[in-house]
């Protein structure tokens, strides 16, 4: 190579003349050129909604795989085309773990006509403006590009009440089609029966539920779609929620804020279960795809199985013989108000429509489609995971509605609430991860892990503060 | 070395090439063995040599993957990338390696500094963006098209060993500068031309980092997007996922096959001559 | 040409010049300036905007404001991020490039000696066999990794448990401790038969007269290669180093497509691209930032390209000193 030294010198040249340029640019901000498609009613201009030959436009809709949804909207594909001819639908699916990713990219390219989100949690707020960044949804609202749908008509359809929980600044921007509760437990019924035991209501009885079947020991105990990390994680704030209810928020402000430590006993409490829920899982479970492991349970081998209720589609999918249940995992104390434990929910599935949609009118007549009473009712029940957030929808599916003594009290899952600061570390971030604890092969206890994301909050606190002064 | 008879070393020198044989040819032999599987004979039995030779897998995962869509996209970016690539390098290289402008040796080291410089990533996704050209078939391409460093070095080298008298002789017959460089330089250069094709074809082919930032509907996906879309998607299925694999791995794998000394000869004497 | 030379006033023509004139410069020019222009639209000017980004909070959203924001986003880097993690990060960096340089190159070297010798059979069949990874590509690259590494029932979990008797083997890919190694290894399986050809062309060079008169005088294989073999290729040895430090140092498509930078895997050039387009590893403690953060993506990136930099010049003069060292 004897010309690095010469490229080298020049590469040096480049970098310090575009460090001088961007020092000397001064500090004036600018609004960066509006994006592609600000004209974005010419079909011509955007390549992803083109006109069929009848000249309908389609409707490009974004969602991420969940066969049940995809494959449901894709059946309602024609009947849509009829109710509305000048439209047609087109369903665009990518894998979960992308979807946020997808959404950006496609609302900048101008190409989408709905978009899928899912609960809007955690805003930036003024409390908290120092220690998070604003999540994408909020900048897409606040950037303007997202619909405001609060006056449409076809909200009047839903509980107004329910939906609003999902709202920002009292605004509607995303049209939720349904919750679902994930705080719970698939469990074997034919197993249960087998070894003679019932729903537990206590996490001791859970234990005890654990501890029978391990004695037995023909069956796996307990499962879960451990390789992706989140399926884990949602265990963790499933015990947060099942202890302390909507309460949860005010310890995610205090977690924040460092009024309350990870080490304080109510906290601690939680990662005390965490490590005894571990010490359940089936050996290898760290391995186990969140794709492969309703399948798993389904062969009918494993007495419980941890995942949201959206995965009841998936297991029935892969062995239409299984008789299962759902039941949430409980709290270590029984709860005041006398109820069984209760469901942690989440808004599921939303759509909502970017403001820069190519065919906006198409997108607003689709969510007037599946908004009808008949429609949006059929679509519960084919989707079967999903609560109703219309009123007065009758819903034929048994597991469903097996839900429904859960759904009396229900609250929003910790998810919702659970910070992580600015800058934290590992144990900060992936705080409540079941991954570093011993009894699933990672290298702290319970107590250790409650300590090192004590450290981790401060040192992040400690750094936004001398980066502030 | 090696040419005298010390048995021991020979032993040695064969062990280690088997060795290492093993070490390349089983993953892709367990890949083939796990596509010809049913996924229940792959559940029960994952290590085991087939025996139902479902060959069915590679139908199924060309229509779930939607690969017949994908390989269309794939297929077109690759030519025109590649085609256009080619041309522009060897208009480049070739004036410089013949110092016919003035600043060649500035233009030169301006070119090989791409081997060097950071990607700008962002920049050009900022650009792309703001050009219409996201999501679209000719912002990908334009983004995937490049006067590669590697082929300018590699054609400047190669002009060299082309007579310059031959250039004089068609420029007094009166010849004109592009029919020149097409009907006179082409065909001489033309197993450099088909070594650096194949590179970039490959490089093309198996971009998978454009392809993610690039292309977001399904309707301008390239193959190897597609290969790590349906791997996500159907993750629990290794049967499917060993058949997508071998389907997006056969247009390499052949063109491996016919062009192995092109490409070896490409890649040795870019290495050499650095 | 001599006659131009004696007489300058009829041609302007530098005398230097010992060639007649053969294409009109304008069409050659024209012709150049396609490539040219893309190169400079496509290359040259965002590697040089990336430095300009860098002082702005510009993000990947279309439309959004922005604005110059002075040093922030190198303060956020070096400051607001947890120090352990960020050291973490950049130690992962460097092993990632360090175990791949070095590994990959010795095994280049080793299996290039290997069937450089006449006598082997099958030594062509091999070379293309250790070859063929590099065209296979990262997609297909890593698809076949994860299925060899997948639990339970991957080959290598398999034998753990089977052939070692390991009661509950580790899943590799998605360990903290053994997801990187595994990330590293499909790197170096993928590369190795890269630099192995470049060794080869440059053994190839090497006179067979040299090493018949080394086995006369009685010298063993060891000395030859280090004798003769190692000085004779040294500049092959050079850009093979230079090329693994700059590609490993770059490279993220593996990462990406094999754990998404999941379980402490992220490297440098892996956090670029996932703070700019989204996903896992975009801090130095594996999480994730919210929006397109592509202004703070891009002073990572000259965080990146300075280390490389440096790295290549370090590795240059030390390159140097062992080749006037032999």
């Amino acid at each position: 190579m004897k010309h690095l030294r010469k490229i080298l010198c020049m590469l040096m040249a480049v970098v310090m003349v575009a460090a001088l340029t961007a020092c000397s640019g001064g500090t004036t901000g600018g609004k960066a050129t509006p994006a592609p498609g600000a004209d974005a009613n010419d079909p011509a201009q955007t390549n992803g909604s083109g006109s069929d030959a009848s000249g309908a436009k389609s409707v490009e809709v974004l969602t991420w795989s969940n066969a049940a949804t995809v494959e449901y909207l894709k059946s309602i594909a024609d009947a849509f085309h009829t109710a509305y001819p000048d439209y047609t639908l087109s369903v665009n699916e990518v894998p979960s773990a992308e979807i946020d990713q997808v959404i950006q990219t496609r609302i900048s390219a101008a190409n989408v006509d709905i978009v899928s989100f899912q609960t809007f949690s955690k805003p930036q707020q003024d409390w908290n403006k120092a220690s998070i960044d604003k999540p994408a949804w909020q900048q897409y609202i606040d950037e303007g590009l997202l619909l405001d749908l609060t006056d449409k008509d076809f909200v009047k359809n839903y509980n107004l009440d329910t939906l609003m929980g999902n709202a920002y600044n009292d605004r509607l921007y995303s049209l939720n089609m349904g919750t679902v509760a994930y705080n719970g437990l698939f469990y074997n019924k034919a197993i249960f029966t087998e070894l003679g035991l019932t729903v537990p209501k206590t996490w001791d009885e859970f234990i005890a539920v654990c501890e029978a079947v391990k004695a037995d020991g023909k069956y796996s105990v307990l499962s879960a779609g451990a390789a992706d990390q989140w399926p884990l994680n949602m265990f963790a704030n499933a015990i947060l929620s099942g202890n302390y209810g909507d309460d949860v928020e005010q310890i995610g402000m205090k977690l924040l804020t460092g009024e309350m430590k990870h080490t304080d006993p109510e906290i601690m409490l939680v990662y005390n279960c965490m490590e005894q829920f571990a010490s359940y899982l089936e050996p290898g479970v760290t391995g186990i795809a969140y794709s492969d492991a309703p399948g798993r349970f389904a062969a009918g081998n494993m007495a419980m199985y941890a995942d949201g209720s959206w995965s009841a589609p998936d297991i029935l999918k892969a062995n239409p013989d299984i008789e299962f249940g759902y039941f949430p995992l409980p709290g270590v104390a029984a709860r005041a108000d006398g109820l069984d434990p209760q469901y942690a929910i989440k808004y599921d599935l939303s759509f909502a429509v970017p403001s820069n949609a190519p065919n906006q009118d198409g997108a607003l007549m689709f969510l007037t489609y599946i908004s009808q009473k008949d429609v949006y009712t059929a679509f519960l029940n084919k989707v079967a995971g999903f609560s109703s957030t219309q009123d007065g929808v009758t819903l034929e599916n048994d597991f469903l509605n097996s839900l429904m003594p859960g759904l009396q009290k229900p609250c929003l899952n910790a998810e919702m609430y659970i910070y992580s600061p600015k800058g934290v570390g590992e144990y900060g971030s992936g705080q409540f991860s079941f991954l570093y604890l011993k009894t699933l092969g990672g290298p702290l206890t319970a107590a250790e892990l409650a300590q090192k994301a004590d450290e981790d909050f401060d040192t992040a606190r400690k750094a936004l503060e001398s980066l502030n002064n | 070395m090696g040419n005298i008879k010390n048995i021991p070393f020979r032993i040695f020198c064969y062990v280690l090439m088997i060795v290492f044989l093993f070490i390349y040819l089983f993953p892709l032999f367990f890949v083939a063995n796990t596509s010809l599987k049913t996924a229940q004979d792959y559940l029960l039995h994952p290590t085991s040599l087939t025996t139902t030779w479902s060959f069915g897998n590679y139908a199924v995962a060309w229509n779930k993957a939607n690969f017949g869509a994908y390989i269309g996209n794939s297929v077109l970016y690759t030519a025109v990338c590649t085609v256009a690539s080619l041309l522009l390098s060897l208009l480049i290289a070739f004036p410089i390696s013949r110092k016919y402008i003035p600043f060649s040796g500035f233009l030169y080291i301006l070119f090989l500094c791409g081997l060097f410089l950071p990607s700008g990533l962002i920049p050009t996704f900022q650009m792309v963006l703001n050009m219409g050209l996201y999501d679209t078939k000719l912002g990908y391409m334009l983004v995937m098209t490049g006067v590669n460093a590697t082929s300018v070095f590699f054609f400047t080298g190669y002009f060299k060993s082309i007579p310059r008298e031959l250039d004089e002789a068609a420029s007094i017959d009166g010849c004109g500068y592009l029919r020149y460089i097409f009907s006179c330089i082409i065909p001489l250069a033309q197993p450099a031309m088909v070594s650096m094709g194949m590179l970039s074809m490959i490089g093309v082919w198996n971009d998978i980092v454009s392809s993610t930032i690039y292309l977001t509907s399904e309707a301008n996906y390239n193959i190897t997007r597609g290969l790590f879309v349906f791997t996500g998607q159907y993750s629990n299925d290794w049967t499917l996922t060993a058949a997508g694999l071998f389907i997006v791995a056969a247009p390499l794998i052949i063109t491996y096959i016919f062009g192995q000394r092109y490409i070896v000869d490409g890649v040795m004497a870019g290495g050499l001559k650095g | 040409m001599e006659g131009n030379a004696k007489s300058p006033a009829a041609s302007p023509m530098p005398k230097r010049r010992r060639h007649i004139r053969t294409f009109p410069v304008w069409v050659v020019f024209l012709c150049m300036l396609p490539g040219i222009l893309h190169y400079t639209i496509f290359r040259l000017f965002p590697s040089t905007m990336t430095a300009v980004l860098s002082f702005t909070d510009i993000s990947g959203i279309p439309g959004s404001s922005w604005q110059w924001i002075g040093w922030a986003n190198y303060k956020e880097f070096f400051i607001l991020q947890n120090i352990r993690d960020l050291k973490a990060a950049l130690g992962r960096t460097a092993i990632y490039s360090l175990s791949v340089t070095l590994i990959q190159n010795a095994l280049a070297l080793l299996m290039a000696v290997i069937l450089n010798g006449k006598f082997l059979k099958g030594r062509n069949f091999a070379r293309a066999v250790y070859f063929m990874p590099v065209i296979l590509g990262a997609a297909v690259v890593s698809t076949i990794w994860k299925l060899i590494f997948s639990t339970p029932t991957g080959p290598i979990y398999l034998f753990m448990k089977n052939v070692l008797g390991m009661e509950n083997p580790p899943a590799i890919l998605s360990s903290y401790s053994y997801a990187f190694p595994a990330v590293i290894a499909a790197q170096i399986w993928q590369n190795m038969g890269y630099s192995m050809v470049i060794f080869l062309a440059a053994l190839q060079n090497i006179s067979a007269d040299l090493y018949e008169a080394a086995y006369i005088d009685g010298a063993n294989e060891w000395q030859v290669f280090w004798k003769i073999t190692l000085p004779l290729i040294w500049s092959a040895v050079t850009v093979n180093t230079l090329l693994a430090i700059i590609g490993s140092l770059q490279s993220f498509e593996l990462i990406m497509t094999i754990t998404r930078g999941n379980f402490n895997t992220s490297t440098l050039g892996m956090m670029v691209f996932a703070t700019a387009f989204g996903g896992n590893g975009a801090t130095a403690s594996g999480g994730t930032v919210a929006g397109m953060r592509q202004g703070y993506a891009a002073a990572e990136s000259m965080v990146l390209f300075v280390g490389v930099l440096v790295v290549t010049v370090i590795s240059q003069a030390i390159m140097k000193r062992m080749e006037a060292d032999q």
